[in-house]
């Protein structure tokens, strides 16, 4: 497909709606960035403009900075489809990871507290975390019925276990339940694949870090969000396992049986949807908020992990005194209100980004807006930004979600080869924990886009404000 | 006799996979996606053996099916399909595959996992006959 574009601002492009496109689309990029679209021959401009053509999409279709090329929607993508204009829900606009997303903590210690102690607690994290195929922990056990509950109730359920503290879950987006979850329309193969996975972080890109305040960058917003220079903090990234990868994998193959009863046109059938108030589109909500129940669940115990391996770190609980500092999805759909209308927005690889005084803001944090965390690679920095009225204004309320890979694995991995990236982190003061060397090669840093440069891009297109940048210590992947 | 390229994606891990027969396609299909999940060699017999029948309306759906389910076996079951042979029938909704498995415990070859793998995706997805070779094209998201 043929791709133009023009630029509205320094940092706003408009693809017109051309062909089947429904509305326009707009992403959000730096020169740089533009030129990483380029080199992808506008693969993820192509997927964008895929996601227009789809019925009852609000104008206009949207990509973050971080855009990449995924399967479906773009990476980064965000779509809000209205339910009475007959828009359309996709299981390929949220992810196989229903609800992937990120929690920051912080906790009561300062970097120089950590630094004689950072490499027993590196194995102490790697020990009590587990990563996932084949590791699990033996303490931790649920049957079908809990599991059950998990999918109910979120973090909540994990919290009343005694693995958590009530404070955790008022500062969860959503409070760590999204309502209207439908356990019934969770299939056995995905319970059976959610049972052994409730508190492991799976491979990939998904990580855990600790981390310092290197800077910060508005003192005001910092101190609302509880975070101070040098103080130590720890980033996990982690979903719903293989729980949601088969919910995604069950509702897109009845979606694409049931696409042609509703008149729905694919041109790429990953995008298979079906109209969001049909008895299919329902059922996938039930059971997409189910999963995403269990994302929050997953983080949760995790959090209680990490507690635990600090404990054995020989930090006491009133000294490393973690809290949650905020936790959020960024593969998602959720009912929200922009411009007076009801509509489902899709974030895929997108982060929900609410300003001042938005709805569903945990109260702590309404004067202020919402905590966006935008984690980076391994060997450089992570984010906090806040979330501003603008991007409630230019983007449904959304911003990035990362850095947005720019090396395919295989190149990653040819590029490090006869590297010892274990080594040359910790000569950078990383002391890194992994499973599998392949992971480590092909999440190396230079792998992944300078975090730095989505940042300057969502602040200047205005979708968001920087607060606080972190630098990472320990790295565990799986 | 099979072929197998791995594909440039930016953010997944796509392959490429050539035979001279359906089956032959889905069993290298099987084989590139334990070059996904695994390092190295893997041994070429398993310690037992298992059958497995699917259907689908179509040859592409038939290889996402194929794909997750032998995922499912290896990350939720911790059996590696280690070999697999398989045969596809017409059938009343499609397409059928009969597959005979060769399964060896994940514990054995955990040494060289390499990561898990999410699923088949539908992005770009070939399965084809040109020329009398048969081909397929798959994207999975790791």
């Amino acid at each position: 497909m043929n791709v133009s574009f023009v630029q509205e601002d320094r940092y706003t492009f408009r693809i017109p709606r051309k062909g089947k496109m429904r509305a326009d689309a707009v992403f959000f990029a730096s020169k740089r960035i533009l030129a990483h679209l380029e080199s992808e021959n506008y693969a993820s401009l192509v997927q964008l403009m895929n996601v227009a053509t789809l019925p009852g999409i609000v104008e206009p279709a949207l990509a973050m900075p971080d855009i990449h090329w995924g399967y479906g929607f773009p990476i980064g993508g965000v779509a809000a489809f209205d339910p009475e204009a007959g828009g359309v829900v996709s299981p390929g606009g949220v992810g196989f990871d229903i609800n992937c997303g990120v929690r920051l903590l912080a906790s009561g210690l300062e970097r120089r507290d950590l630094e004689p102690r950072k490499a027993w607690l590196a194995d102490r994290l790697y020990e009590r975390v587990p990563a996932g195929v084949g590791s699990k922990r033996r303490d931790v056990k649920l049957n079908r019925r809990s599991l059950a509950r998990v999918l109910e109730e979120g973090a909540g359920w994990v919290v009343r276990q005694g693995w958590g503290e009530a404070d955790d879950l008022a500062h969860i987006e959503s409070g760590g339940r999204l309502a209207g979850a439908d356990p019934g329309r969770v299939s056995e193969r995905a319970y059976e694949r959610g049972l052994p996975q409730l508190g492991t972080l799976g491979s990939g890109n998904h990580f855990l870090e600790v981390q310092y305040v290197e800077q910060v960058y508005d003192p005001e917003v910092a101190a609302a969000f509880g975070l101070r220079e040098d103080q130590v903090t720890v980033l996990i990234h982690t979903g719903s396992r293989g729980l949601g990868h088969q919910v995604c994998q069950d509702h897109v193959q009845k979606f694409l049986q049931v696409a042609p009863k509703y008149g729905i046109e694919l041109v790429d059938r990953q995008l298979a949807a079906a109209p969001i108030e049909s008895p299919e589109g329902r059922a996938y909500l039930g059971a997409m908020a189910a999963a995403a129940n269990y994302a929050f669940a997953n983080r949760q115990l995790i959090t209680h992990y990490v507690r635990e391996a600090f404990e054995a770190a020989g930090f006491a609980p009133r000294d490393h005194a973690l809290r949650v500092v905020y936790d959020l999805a960024h593969n998602n759909a959720k009912f929200e209100t922009h411009g007076g209308r009801r509509v489902l927005v899709h974030r895929k690889g997108a982060t929900r980004a609410f300003g001042p005084g938005a709805p569903d803001l945990p109260p702590a944090y309404a004067a202020v807006g919402q905590p966006v965390l935008v984690p980076g690679d391994m060997g450089r920095y992570s984010y906090v930004l806040v979330g501003t009225a603008g991007a409630m204004e230019k983007s449904f309320g959304s911003s990035c979600h990362g850095a947005g890979r720019v090396l395919s694995r295989a190149r990653s991995k040819k590029q490090v080869k006869g590297r010892d990236l274990v080594r040359e982190l910790a000569e950078a003061g990383i002391e890194l924990r992994a499973v599998s060397r392949r992971t480590v090669a092909e999440e190396a840093p230079e792998a992944y886009k300078d975090v730095a440069e989505v940042v300057q891009v969502v602040e200047g297109a205005g979708l968001g404000r920087r607060v606080a940048r972190l630098r990472p210590v320990i790295v565990v992947k799986g | 006799m099979a072929r197998l390229r791995m594909l440039e994606h930016t953010a997944d891990v796509g392959f490429e996979v050539e035979a001279d027969s359906l089956g032959g396609v889905f069993e290298a299909a099987a084989a590139a996606l334990l070059r996904v999940l695994f390092e190295g060699e893997l041994p070429r017999r398993g310690r037992r053996r298992e059958r497995l029948a699917l259907a689908a309306p179509d040859l592409e759906t038939l290889m996402v099916r194929w794909l997750d389910e032998l995922i499912y076996r290896v990350q939720t079951r911790g059996e590696v399909p280690v070999r697999t042979r398989v045969r596809l029938t017409a059938a009343p909704e499609g397409r059928r595959l009969e597959a005979e498995l060769e399964l060896l415990p994940f514990e054995e070859v955990r040494d060289r996992f390499a990561g898990e793998v999410k699923a088949a995706t539908y992005h770009g997805l070939v399965v084809e006959e040109a020329e009398g070779r048969f081909r397929a094209r798959v994207i999975l998201d790791v």
